[in-house]
């Protein structure tokens, strides 16, 4: 049955939603170790099943700040060579992941609309050597990427941020080439939100 | 398949809030962390094709906004209306 609270759209602003975002993964980045309403760091990716050997030379201040729902590298195999595209890559540890994968003739571009994750995913590049990925300020709406670029579109615990899922899918369309794979990390409700509870928006940034 | 997707599958869910630092509502709405994939369409006709096998309608504009609230706040589905 569709109810009522489906269809509520929020009534903040989106900008001030945005940067309550920004506020509370610049908080994850600044001190992971704190404590937050979602789990983080290794313990996190441990328990969302990613390899060792896929975090081997990383820098711990990315694998620290780690903050996904799922993990895109187990839905499907990125192949030597292809183009990724990373959104929300905040301290970009998935990205770093899948440059690794796709090895130098392969391309990762991360996106992420909050400075302070976009400068330590480049901080951490730098450190780890990775040569094929760039991180671009942008938001999954509007991605600053080129039609067609990409065979793969990956993202982790991201979409369930955005109001408009719609836009962001189609965004993930636009840059994918025909047939581009989408493999996707983020969480789903099983019980329905009250419309009251949409409004809330410490409940959108966790 | 609205944005140009199909074979959308779900692979994996589980429990990903349970014993975080702070309290979560995650339990009281059921919460899961997911992973899913989805492949674009090869081309216009396959999309096309995708849309035209959808089993329901999504509503252009919100229902209650129409004037049809009681559609959406009763016992659901009913079917088509008697005369």
């Amino acid at each position: 049955m569709m109810s009522d609270s489906f269809l509520t759209e929020p009534s903040f602003d989106l900008e001030r939603l945005r940067q309550a975002i920004q506020e509370e993964y610049a908080a994850v980045a600044r001190d992971p170790g704190r404590g937050y309403h979602f789990h983080t760091g290794r313990p996190l990716a441990s328990m969302l099943g990613y390899h060792d050997k896929w975090l081997e030379g990383l820098p711990e201040g990315s694998i620290a700040s780690f903050a996904g729902t799922g993990n895109p590298f187990r839905i499907g195999q990125l192949q030597t060579g292809e183009r990724v595209v990373d959104i929300g890559s905040g301290a970009g540890i998935d990205s770093l992941i899948a440059a690794k994968i796709v090895g130098p003739g392969g391309q990762v571009i991360g996106v992420d609309m909050t400075p302070t994750m976009l400068e330590m995913a480049r901080k951490s590049a730098r450190e780890s050597g990775a040569g094929n990925v760039e991180f671009r300020e942008g938001l999954a709406e509007s991605l600053p990427v080129p039609d067609g670029w990409a065979d793969v579109v990956i993202s982790n615990g991201v979409l369930n941020l955005l109001p408009d899922k719609l836009a962001a899918l189609q965004e993930m369309a636009r840059v994918l080439k025909p047939t581009g794979r989408l493999q996707i990390g983020d969480i789903l409700v099983r019980a329905a939100v009250p419309a009251d509870a949409k409004q809330q928006i410490d409940l959108w940034t966790g | 398949v609205a944005a140009g997707f199909v074979d959308f599958e779900i692979t994996w869910q589980a429990d990903v809030f349970s014993g975080a630092p702070q309290a979560s509502s995650a339990a009281e709405f059921g919460t899961q962390g997911i992973n899913f994939r989805a492949r674009k369409t090869a081309h216009e006709q396959e999309w096309q094709a995708a849309m035209a096998a959808l089993t329901c309608e999504v509503p252009v504009k919100p229902t209650a906004l129409q004037g049809a609230d009681g559609l959406l706040s009763d016992g659901g589905d009913k079917g088509p209306l008697s005369p």
